[in-house]
């Protein structure tokens, strides 16, 4: 044992346990065909979990979020602006009638846009999305996570 | 080429499988899961060797995947055990497990270190077990070497506090 580390347990019970018994045993022969089942399974194609990018950043893409933020963000200050004219114009009692009025979405117009909203994503495989959330996780990540849950 | 690669493979696996094999075995219940880890580490490096820049030993990128892999298990593991309830049956295997030696001794640190968090248990693991220096461990986990001095202190405190109440030592 490392001296640092003998010091660390000095006087501690875990000072004179025997590490050895601390072994784990595995199975006979375990060892003698791990590196070729490894190898055999690493070069096998169909065991090659394809990392589907859901987003593909690039620097363009950022340009052209960065525009349409800027236009969205001039239109609605545009609109706020010229709403405020609007509805100077309209009386009280239009605006309860209005807000008053039965707006007729039903669960399943919102379930159906729902849906359509989605369909995009329906055709990648949960291993897939598992494996992108494994490459894209970082340890420190994971720690908090399990830490958190414990 | 490829035949050269592979041989470096097999020796890189043969060098490293038993001293991976622990790291891992001591962190999930039982041989099969160490083994279904054990492979997705191996098909990992296997896959990435190429890309292994020499900016850190090789051993500690090994470690790193390994922990990695470990990690993600059990995190797999903890959702599955919210519908299936495994918590019981996980300590009875750490019991019967076969391939460990007997003893009472054994199964009480055994117990006091599975109750340890994640982290801790980790750097216990290395630290003790492993014997790893803690700039090396800091490689591994990416954490501070200060924090990890801290960490392996608690979780001796813990240890021995639990070992104390089973009274043995």
């Amino acid at each position: 044992m490392k001296i640092e580390l003998k010091k660390e347990i000095r006087g501690t019970c875990l000072e004179n346990i025997d590490k050895t018994f601390f072994e784990y045993k595995v199975p006979e022969g375990y060892f003698d065909n791990l590196s070729q089942r490894a190898l055999a399974e690493a070069e096998n194609p169909s065991n090659v979990n394809k990392v589907v990018r859901l987003i593909r950043y690039s620097s363009w893409m950022g340009i052209t979020a960065a525009v349409v933020f800027l236009i969205a963000s001039l239109c609605y200050f545009n609109i706020q602006i010229s709403s405020e004219n609007i509805f100077e114009n309209i009386s009280g009692e239009e605006i309860m009638e209005y807000a008053s009025m039965e707006i007729s979405l039903t669960d399943l117009d919102m379930a159906m846009l729902l849906e359509e909203e989605l369909s995009g994503f329906v055709n990648i495989s949960s291993e897939a999305i598992d494996q992108y959330i494994d490459d894209h996780t970082d340890l420190i990540e994971l720690e908090k996570i399990l830490e958190f849950q414990e | 080429m490829e035949g050269d690669m592979n041989k470096g493979m097999k020796l890189l696996i043969i060098t490293h499988q038993s001293s991976l094999y622990q790291h891992i075995r001591r962190m999930v219940s039982n041989h099969a899961d160490a083994d279904d880890v054990m492979q997705n580490v191996l098909v990992k490096v296997y896959r990435a060797i190429e890309k292994f820049e020499s900016k850190s030993k090789l051993s500690t990128w090994l470690y790193r995947i390994a922990t990695n892999e470990t990690l993600t298990f059990l995190k797999k593991e903890k959702e599955r055990m919210k519908t299936t309830s495994r918590n019981d049956t996980q300590l009875i295997e750490l019991k019967a497990d076969s391939y460990i030696e007997e003893g009472r001794i054994i199964m009480v640190l055994e117990k006091a270190i599975s109750l340890l968090p994640e982290k801790q248990k980790l750097v216990f693991n290395m630290r003790y077990f492993d014997e790893m220096s803690y700039n090396e461990i800091s490689s591994v986990l990416q954490l501070t070497t200060g924090g990890l001095k801290a960490s392996f202190h608690h979780a001796v405190k813990k240890i021995e506090a639990f070992i104390k109440e089973n009274e043995i030592g």
